[in-house]
């Protein structure tokens, strides 16, 4: 079937038409998911240090920017871990419809709002 | 345009399948999650986490074996997920001419990088000693 859908409009076009809180749900998804990425050196590494001797292991978690990192690296992982078990769902044909999808994406945000301040208290303080 | 008739759909997808990088997407999705929930359950039941508790948590058998599971999970999913990103965004209609070389640039760098992480993860938890990296 030949469909004449543009699908090459630029990026931020596409965000400015759809504003649902699905489509916002749904690229911050991959912009977590690219954080993430670009993070794992930085956790891979004080992965290793906490491992590697007592001294090593207060010298990485008394430093606070270390700190402040590893809270977007957990931020993030809650934001991509809440909507990864919604996109599940989703495979699994629950909450597909606007209705339902609106609402879903609307519950993960409060989840993920929850996680992610929470997890600024704990993993700062 | 140029007819691809290769019998593959992209070279620089993980498995050469769509179907099947979807698949691996979602173990490996379901792995992380188990991965994550686990590390969360033990830093809740250990208030103020010291080096002995962390260090004989993780360098013991299971977590070993779940951290390796877990590192080839997040090497699969970070592969997946990256080329899903680049082959939407990096395209001739968005940026022009160029972009097929600059996706494909910024493809070798990620699936070197992830080459990289996979080996150094992989020595974290198999290698012969945890010495510390200098910052």
């Amino acid at each position: 079937m030949k469909s004449n859908r543009p699908i090459d409009l630029p990026l931020s076009q596409v965000i400015s038409v759809n504003r649902s809180p699905i489509a916002i749900a749904s690229i911050l998804h991959r912009i977590s998911g690219i954080i993430l990425f670009l993070l794992i050196p930085v956790m891979l590494w004080l992965l290793q240090n906490s491992l590697a001797s007592p001294e090593s292991f207060e010298t990485v978690f008394d430093n606070v920017l270390v700190r402040f990192i590893a809270w977007i690296f957990v931020a993030s992982i809650a934001y991509h871990f809440v909507m990864g078990i919604k996109h599940l769902i989703a495979d699994m044909g629950k909450t597909e419809e606007l209705k339902s999808g609106r609402t879903a994406a609307m519950v993960s945000f409060v989840i993920s709002a929850i996680l992610i301040v929470a997890s600024f208290v704990w993993v700062m303080f | 345009m140029i007819k691809n008739n290769s019998g593959i759909k992209s070279a620089t997808g993980l498995t050469g399948s769509g179907s099947r990088d979807w698949i691996v997407q979602r173990i490996s999705a379901v792995v992380l999650a188990v991965y994550s929930v686990v590390l969360l359950g033990f830093f809740l039941t250990h208030g103020n986490v010291t080096f002995i508790e962390w260090s004989s948590f993780m360098t013991s058998l299971p977590m070993r074996l779940f951290s390796l599971v877990a590192v080839l999970a997040l090497a699969g999913h970070a592969w997946v997920g990256m080329w899903t990103v680049f082959t939407d965004y990096i395209t001739s209609g968005k940026m022009g001419e160029s972009a097929p070389k600059l996706r494909l640039v910024l493809q070798t760098l990620m699936i070197i990088a992830i080459l990289v992480f996979l080996f150094w993860g992989i020595m974290i938890f198999w290698g012969t000693g945890f010495s510390a990296v200098a910052v």
